[in-house]
This record gives structure tokens, sequence and C-alpha cells, in this order.
């Protein structure tokens, strides 16, 4: 089945609820969530070794490239709260697909000052699982 | 005023705590992930995220949206939800040393 709604990533956005953080940004890495496996093999077993899935989840992290603005540079923080990131609005569509989550910037990476050189800086906002990163399908 | 703005939940949607898929309620509305958020429609589009703290974060630059759309958002979230705090918007390229460059 052809996928209707592949799309580029400009137009993406990024909100951060509680530090109403607002920068250029030029790239997001979402991450990847993952689980544990745990080895279950035991002497009998033959064939292959075998795997059970963990309860847990990794949440993960995003990580931010933006362009730096040197009156909203951004900081570390300890305090948890909620980001979403709306991917692009696909032609068709009326809700975008959004990533969201909750968790913390857990490093921010300062520009390099260079001759002719655009600022840039980036930043990694580590999710604390308190709230399930989660993609909800954009909708026609 | 040729726009219609509404306040919704966050699209957001949870995942059921049991089964892991999307989570809806017995009427079949999505239950959202973050139910101290709330969304601003314009003409059915979402166009901006209200925090609890009344933080209203635009999804498009302030230049880019309807006359009078920004007061009439901050005029719907205080009656509907809570008092606006932050407005916040992304923002166009705008260093003007770069600009003087181009000239």
């Amino acid at each position: 089945m052809a996928n209707t709604y592949v799309d580029i990533g400009t137009g993406a956005i990024a909100v951060f609820a509680t530090s109403a953080l607002s920068l250029n940004w030029t790239s997001m890495a979402l991450g990847t969530k993952s689980i544990d496996t745990i080895d279950t093999t035991h002497l009998a077993t033959t064939g292959n070794k075998t795997l059970m899935g963990g309860d847990l989840s990794n949440p993960g992290e995003v990580s931010f490239e933006f362009q730096w603005d040197s009156e909203n540079g951004p900081n570390v923080s300890n305090v948890s709260e909620a980001l979403t990131i709306s991917f692009p609005l696909a032609t068709g569509q009326s809700t975008k697909a959004t990533y969201a989550g909750t968790g913390l910037i857990t490093s921010v990476s300062f520009p390099t000052l260079g001759v002719e050189e655009l600022q840039t800086g980036s930043l990694t906002f580590t999710f604390d699982g308190l709230t399930d990163a989660t993609y909800t399908d954009g909708t026609t | 005023m040729a726009f219609s703005l509404t306040l919704g939940n966050h699209p957001s949607q949870a995942r059921h705590p049991v089964t892991g898929k999307p989570w809806f309620d017995e009427d079949g509305i999505y239950v959202p992930l973050f139910p101290d958020q709330r969304s601003i429609k314009l003409d059915g589009f979402v166009i901006a995220y209200v925090s609890a703290d009344g933080n209203i974060a635009f999804l498009a630059p302030f230049e880019n949206l309807p006359e009078g759309c920004v007061e009439e958002a901050k005029t719907l979230v205080a009656k509907e939800f809570v008092e606006p705090n932050e407005v916040i918007a992304p923002r166009k390229f705008d260093n003007p040393e770069i600009e003087e460059d181009d000239e």
C-alpha cells in the first residue's frame, strides 16, 4: 500500500510547556525508545538462545540543534516539563502527528564562535518516563 | 472576525496502561497524554498549545497568523482555561547584521 503521508522534516515545531523555550531549530533527532531483552536460555534449550521482553521501556532522549540566540540561551534544568514535537502537516491532514512526553533538559552545548560562522548550539532533552514518550499519528 | 478559534484537548494521545495501544474512553474519544494542557484550533487546525501555567506556544510565526488571532486566542484561553502567561511563536530569522550584508 502506498504511503500517502511521507514528508520531509521542514516545519517541525518543538514546544516546551514550562520553560517556553523558543529557538530556531535546525534539527531534532527524536532518538530511540526501546525495551531490554532478558535471556531465558537454560540447559535444555535447543537451536537458539531464547529471550523475553522486559516490562519496562527506556524512554530515550531527543537531541536538538539550533541557531544560538544570545537573548534566549537555554540552560540545563532539573525541573520536569512536557515537550511536544509536532511533525509537519502533510498534505490532506488536519492534525499533525506528535511525539510528546515529560523530561528534563540534561545538556546544552554552547556555540563555536568562528569568523563568518553562524552560532549554533545543541541540547539534549531526556525523557523521565513519568509521562510516557508517546507518538501520536496525525489525522485527516 | 473571519476566522474561528476553538479550545480543545492536547492532541497527543495517551497509551492504555495495560494494552499499550492508543487509549480511547468509553465514548470513543481519545484520552489526552497531557490532561492539564489544551490546544487551540484555527478553523479546525491546531495552531497552539496551552500549558497549565498559561504559556501559549503558537506553531507558526506571529507574522503568519491572521490579524487579531493572538489577542483572540488569549481572550479564549482566559475565558475557558487559565490566565495567559507567556505567548511565544517560532521566529523568522531576523539577524540585522546579515540583513545589512545582503543589501
